[in-house]
């Protein structure tokens, strides 16, 4: 792996910047992840947000809603961009646990974000 | 008349066309009117993975949207129409006069526009081709959600 993974969370509103925070309090861990809203974008500014956001680093994007404008965004940074994958359904599970596994493909870390982010979505009612 | 809603949203399907409108008023046909778009088939996959099954998705370019607009407007089926500009709306309603009433959804920010609403900016030529617009009886009101109020084209001055 010739660069370690980042993480960029796109969400509406501010979503991104309320997981970002809290995954920074909860883990200690800053400068992993970025936080992207779609608020007051057109589509073409917020894939531009998007795409600069990734630059050449490897990648995993975030993404609040499957088939909404930030996952439409996420996936033209992706068609654009090398080592860059897109999970959608974003949660505070997921980003916990990739803030400490950085050292793998873009690939490998978005299947394990969702089977995290699967895994943390029950029902505790008895 | 079953143009359940003709809307202009530079995002074009997104949470707010599925989750706000899609609910509120069951189309069974959602018309995606974008030239780009249209000859884009990478695109047209992007906005068909947001669409429920119970929805059917077309993707038309404003000429072959104008040809076809009648008969949606005619048939039983509850249609949307999203367009991504004021200028695709203008050349739509241009070649069809089935188009009586258009929801400004989301025009964003761009250098030469004002703005007019939080979720409205247009540039004054934008104003000035939809004030044509409504001169020819179409009317134009902006409301990003059923939710919100609805805002004629007169209070966005």
């Amino acid at each position: 792996m010739s660069s370690r993974l980042k993480g960029l969370v796109v969400a509406h509103d501010s979503i991104g910047e309320g997981l970002v925070r809290a995954v920074e309090k909860i883990s200690g861990v800053r400068g992993v992840l970025t936080a992207v809203s779609n608020e007051g974008c057109d589509r073409e500014k917020l894939t531009e947000l998007v795409s600069d956001a990734v630059e050449e680093t490897p990648t995993v994007i975030f993404v609040d809603l499957f088939g909404g404008s930030c996952c439409h965004a996420a996936m033209r940074a992706e068609a654009d961009g090398e080592n860059v994958a897109v999970v959608t359904g974003v949660n505070l599970a997921m980003l916990l646990h990739f803030v400490h596994h950085l050292d793998q493909s873009a690939g490998e870390a978005a299947l394990a974000a969702v089977e995290i982010g699967n895994r943390s979505i029950k029902t505790v009612t008895r | 008349m079953t143009l359940e809603l003709v809307r202009v949203d530079d995002r074009l399907i997104h949470g707010q066309v599925i989750v706000g409108w899609g609910h509120l008023l069951r189309p069974e046909t959602i018309l995606l009117v974008d030239d780009e778009i249209a000859a884009n088939e990478w695109e047209m996959d992007l906005y068909r993975m947001g669409v429920p099954d119970a929805m059917e998705i077309s993707f038309l370019t404003v000429e072959d949207a104008a040809a076809r607009m009648e008969s949606f407007a005619n048939s039983a089926e509850r249609v949307i129409v999203v367009l991504g500009s004021v200028d695709s709306l203008a050349r739509l309603c241009d070649k069809t006069s089935a188009v009586r009433k258009v929801n400004l959804g989301g025009v964003h920010f761009s250098s030469e526009r004002i703005e007019r609403l939080p979720y409205v900016f247009l540039s004054d030529e934008e104003m000035y081709r939809l004030g044509t617009l409504e001169q020819a009886g179409i009317e134009i009101v902006a409301q990003d959600v059923p939710t919100s109020s609805a805002v004629p084209f007169a209070g966005l001055k």
